[in-house]
């Protein structure tokens, strides 16, 4: 679903929609983002909420997903830093390392995850939670096409590689 | 999805796991102030008031222009509905809340603040265990001095219950379109259906 306007302003009708249709993919990228479920979910509804408030000034120039988006990574990324230290996710939803049971040891991924720049995994949260294209990354994180394309290899590499060190 | 490693993609799922959408568009509105949605309602409420007095002062004289104009007549019958939907889960259910005497004893003196009683009938079903309470939720006006409040209907409650609500502020409030009913059982403590409350005229010929 994609929509995009070629004029200024957004209807209340038009948010809900997306609102409705995405609900899940914005609140997995939060929770991603927050490492809180529910600290995630207000995220989002805080984001929709804003998108709302300020709907006459979204400028038509995008798709209005991608508009919301911004809107709900950076509302994520305020409430993440609201609560400094930075939460691990895992911990916080409950899902401890000893949980694995085939044999692996995700911690080194995780903390390799972790370890990414904050763009790296923006960019790897909105392409794999959300599976959205680039240039669509690229309008929520403010950067071209083709630096999405080199954050994502980069980002990739990175946990590829840390991922052989621990298994080979 | 694409093109990511088994094993990444395992950790991000873990990292923000699927989950039930728990979807809440009257919150988003109400987190943003809904200020159109607002205006709206006021001027609604204002009509709404107005024609309520209207119809209950036959001594006006006009009042079968008022019945033409609005498609009502004085067997109207005011309610204040809601259709309840799940927030979790898969239950559905209506809050049906009707002033009582509304129509013979509000006459066009009276229709500012009145506190006539509400009968109020909950029905529900398909939720994921016993219904702990039923309430509505009233959001503040947009005045500085106004403040919310949350009206309990019955808890624990069974369907088909019918209460009868006397509260200060309550009819305006459903008139401005700020109440919110909701259902909440055990497992779902903040409600598990939920919906606004508008304005209906039924006719009971």
């Amino acid at each position: 679903m994609r929509i995009v306007h070629d004029r200024r302003g957004v209807s209340l009708g038009e948010i809900e929609h997306v609102y409705r249709a995405r609900f899940e993919e914005y609140r997995r990228v939060a929770t991603a983002i927050v490492g809180d479920a529910e600290r995630a979910r207000d995220a989002v509804q805080d984001a929709f909420a804003s998108a709302v408030r300020n709907r006459a000034t979204f400028r038509g120039d995008g798709p209005l997903e991608a508009w919301i988006w911004r809107s709900v990574v950076n509302t994520a990324l305020n409430q993440r830093r609201a609560t400094l230290p930075e939460p691990t996710g895992y911990e916080r939803n409950g899902d401890a390392p000893h949980d694995h049971e085939d044999g692996d040891d995700p911690a080194e991924l995780r903390g390799a995850l972790k370890r990414l720049p904050e763009r790296q995994r923006l960019a790897l949260f909105l392409r794999y939670y959300a599976d959205l294209d680039y240039a669509t990354i690229a309008t929520v994180l403010r950067v071209s096409e083709g630096t999405v394309a080199a954050t994502l290899h980069t980002a990739h590499s990175a946990l590829r590689r840390r991922f052989e060190e621990v298994h080979l | 999805m694409n093109d990511f490693d088994p094993a990444v993609a395992l950790e991000l799922d873990r990292l923000a796991p699927p989950a039930a959408a728990l979807l809440d568009w009257s919150d988003v509105l109400a987190r943003a102030g809904h200020r159109s949605h607002r205006r709206g309602g006021v001027a609604v409420s204002v009509v709404v008031l107005a024609a309520v007095a209207l119809l209950a002062t036959p001594a006006l004289g006009i009042r079968g222009k008022v019945d033409a104009l609005l498609g009502v007549d004085g067997r109207s019958r005011l309610h204040f509905i809601a259709i309840l939907k799940p927030v979790a889960g898969y239950g559905t259910g209506t809050v049906d809340a009707t002033p009582v005497r509304a129509f013979t004893h509000v006459g066009s003196d009276r229709t500012i603040g009145f506190a006539q009683a509400i009968s109020v009938k909950v029905d529900f079903g398909g939720l994921s265990g016993p219904a702990t309470v039923a309430r509505v939720r009233v959001t503040a006006p947009r005045r500085p001095s106004g403040k919310g409040f949350v009206v309990r209907l019955c808890g624990p409650c069974r369907t088909g219950t019918t209460v009868v609500i006397r509260r200060r502020g309550l009819i305006l409030a459903l008139f401005d379109g700020r109440a919110t009913a909701e259902i909440a059982t055990a497992a779902h403590p903040n409600g598990e259906l939920r919906g606004p409350i508008g304005v209906w005229f039924t006719r009971s010929r």
